[in-house]
């Protein structure tokens, strides 16, 4: 499956990129098990608090993601 | 309700608009407005509230004008160094119209002077700098049944949300101001920033402005987004940010509103 990956904030320094596709070789995952694959994949985010959202939701760790879905990784931001 | 002699040249451009009108002219001076944070944020949303029209209001900051302010925050200049920024504030306001009551308080926001400051307005409008102030901005506001207009911004880009808005529990999902619900009338309010976040983050995990930087029209965009947001909740407009997060960047212009759900194990 294939995944739209888009990074808010601190979160686009870490990836290296806003926007990128992302080649996974499963047919569907949970937003949890995007969340430790991504944390495998740049270790930088461990430990850091953002929220994953699919389609422009926000969703549970329990949601699954399917194939051309867009994931956004939100971070908070703190300035004002 | 009075209105000063020339109101109908005055308010022109926003009268002529079907959402606001009298009755919406009415709705804003008789409105008291909270605004948490007179820097970056707080100025655009004081000069626009002010402009418009809103009857009151409220001003919460401790700090005094340091030079390190003048880029961005645009309500004071360099005569107003070491000021207290309410003060700056209120007397900007005072010169702008003078139908526009100010409160000011010259302390910052805290767990024991919330409850009280509250009582004085209507909705909150969080232009703070830190977690600490946004959490207990959303706890107090969850506590004492207060919408408010939530921003942050990181660099060249902005985050804006209405939460904690009262909403009829029937089928109709557009919310309302308080003030246009009979009482006793069955109501739940929208998500807060804790359905979003429900914890802090760490110590030290996000950066600041000083921090990361900022350019100042980057905070009068956001800080303009968040009083157009209160002035929609004033006139009972469509649209309004609620279970929603919006998030703007600067350099692509990209905007995308985010659909928020609730998280179920929220306290407050």
């Amino acid at each position: 499956m294939q995944i739209q990956l888009m990074s808010f904030g601190a979160l686009t320094d870490i990836l290296g990129s806003d926007a990128m596709d992302w080649d996974l070789t499963v047919s569907s995952i949970t937003v949890g098990t995007l969340r430790t694959l991504l944390i495998e994949r740049y270790p930088a985010l461990g430990g850091k608090t953002f929220r994953i959202a699919v389609n422009e939701r926000f969703e549970a760790d329990e949601s699954e993601i399917f194939t051309g879905d867009s994931i956004a990784l939100m971070p908070p931001f703190s300035g004002g | 309700m009075e209105m000063e002699a020339n109101f109908l040249d005055r308010y022109q451009r926003q009268l002529s608009l079907p959402e606001v009108g009298l009755r919406g002219q009415r709705a804003l001076r008789a409105a008291r407005v909270m605004v948490v944070g007179l820097g970056g944020l707080g100025c655009p949303v004081v000069q626009y509230l002010s402009a418009a029209g809103v009857g009151a209001l409220v001003l919460v900051d401790a700090d005094r004008v340091a030079v390190s302010n003048l880029q961005r925050q645009i309500l004071y200049t360099e005569n107003d160094l070491n000021r207290y920024k309410v003060e700056v504030a209120s007397d900007f306001v005072r010169r702008q119209n003078e139908q526009t009551k100010v409160l000011i308080h010259k302390e910052m926001l805290t767990a024991e002077n919330a409850k009280e400051l509250l009582t004085l307005a209507d909705i909150v409008v969080d232009c703070t700098d830190n977690f600490a102030a946004r959490y207990l901005i959303n706890d107090v506001c969850a506590e004492a049944g207060k919408p408010w207009v939530y921003a942050s911004i990181a660099k060249f880009e902005g985050q804006v949300a209405v939460f904690n808005v009262q909403e009829k529990s029937t089928s109709q999902s557009q919310p309302y101001p308080s003030s246009s619900l009979s009482e006793g009338a069955s109501v739940h309010r929208s998500l807060n920033y804790r359905d979003v976040f429900p914890n802090p983050p760490g110590e030290g995990e996000i950066q600041n402005c000083a921090e990361a930087g900022v350019l100042g029209a980057l905070a009068g965009i956001i800080g303009s987004l968040q009083a157009m947001e209160v002035l929609k909740w004033i006139l009972g407009a469509e649209g309004l940010l609620v279970n929603q997060m919006l998030t703007y960047h600067a350099i692509s212009h990209r905007m995308v509103i985010f659909q928020l759900v609730e998280n179920s194990e929220r306290k407050l």
